[in-house]
């Protein structure tokens, strides 16, 4: 079961809006990292973070509230993944006209809070594990990356994953177990 | 430590690092994070006047749906399909006047009268 669906923002007395504005504080960070280590662009993930919401809330706002989180995710996923599609096209035009081939990408951290001061050495090892784990993620093909995140962050099942990310439970399995083995491959004799 | 709980021991890390992250985001993303859900809740319609917003439209499409087929139709207002042989209206006074019946009908015979007296 979607591990946010028995958290405060589901409707009960609160009206639509209310409701809908306790939802998105839940998910939008998570949103926007996920859509950071996507796009690599704090503009561009702030962008479609901002897209998922309005269309969450003009056309899905009428639907039971457990039923957000998916809707939610499956529009953030179809932006991330039209953002995809757009950028090989560019990055395309720009090889061929021999500017910018998308190795401009901001520095992962560039976009977390300065580190707690009183523990300085574990947070700079714990930054560093951090900056290497959303590193290893950007490096993965989108749809690992997407199975990944979706279902190790969001707490996604196979099936809510695959209605995620708009693909067959096979796929999701394919593209998780893919993503693990990478990423242990990448971090783990590297993690604190 | 078996494999499978290597990697269980990696999922969990890596939930913990991604999470440190998002809660720790800068104040200038938050804001914005901010604005984007200000707005977006605006945008949220309550189900109520949701449901008079579709009434409204499914009104206004059936009337217009009425509207188009009732013009299209034989006998529409702008443009009516001409039936044979009736092409003005005096035509159906015409022919609705009973005591000129007679005389269409001894027409023929008329005709064939006075080419009688031509051949004559």
């Amino acid at each position: 079961m979607y591990a946010t669906t028995n958290t405060t923002w589901r409707m009960g007395a609160l009206d639509t809006g209310q409701a809908l504005n306790r939802f998105l504080v839940e998910v939008e960070r998570r949103a926007f990292r996920m859509a950071y280590i996507a796009t690599g662009s704090r503009e561009d993930a702030l962008d479609i973070v901002q897209d998922a919401m309005l269309k969450l809330a003009q056309n899905y706002a009428v639907r039971p509230s457990d039923e957000w989180p998916l809707l939610f995710q499956r529009i953030l996923q179809s932006r991330v993944r039209d953002w995809y599609r757009r950028s090989k096209v560019r990055s395309y035009w720009n090889v061929l006209v021999g500017g910018l081939t998308g190795e401009d990408r901001d520095n992962p951290l560039s976009y977390v809070a300065e580190t707690d001061a009183r523990e300085p050495q574990a947070q700079a090892l714990r930054d560093g594990a951090m900056k290497r784990l959303e590193q290893g993620v950007q490096q993965l093909p989108l749809r690992q990356q997407q199975a990944f995140l979706l279902r190790v962050w969001e707490g996604l099942d196979v099936a809510q994953t695959a209605r995620a990310m708009g693909c067959s439970q096979g796929s999701v399995k394919t593209h998780f177990s893919r993503a693990v083995h990478a990423l242990r491959d990448m971090l783990e004799d590297h993690w604190p | 430590m078996t494999d499978d709980e290597k990697e269980r021991m990696f999922l969990e890390n890596a939930k913990a690092l991604l999470q440190d992250g998002a809660e720790r985001l800068d104040e200038s993303t938050l804001a914005e994070l901010r604005v984007a859900r200000t707005r977006a809740v605006a945008r949220s319609v309550s189900p109520a006047r949701r449901g008079w917003l579709w009434l409204s439209a499914a009104t206004a499409v059936a009337a217009a749906v009425v509207i188009t087929f009732s013009m299209w139709l034989p006998g529409g207002a702008r443009n009516p399909v001409p039936v044979a042989g009736l092409e003005n209206i005096e035509d159906v006074d015409l022919l609705s006047g009973a005591e000129e019946i007679q005389f269409y009908r001894d027409l023929e015979f008329y005709r064939w009268l006075d080419n009688e007296k031509d051949a004559g």
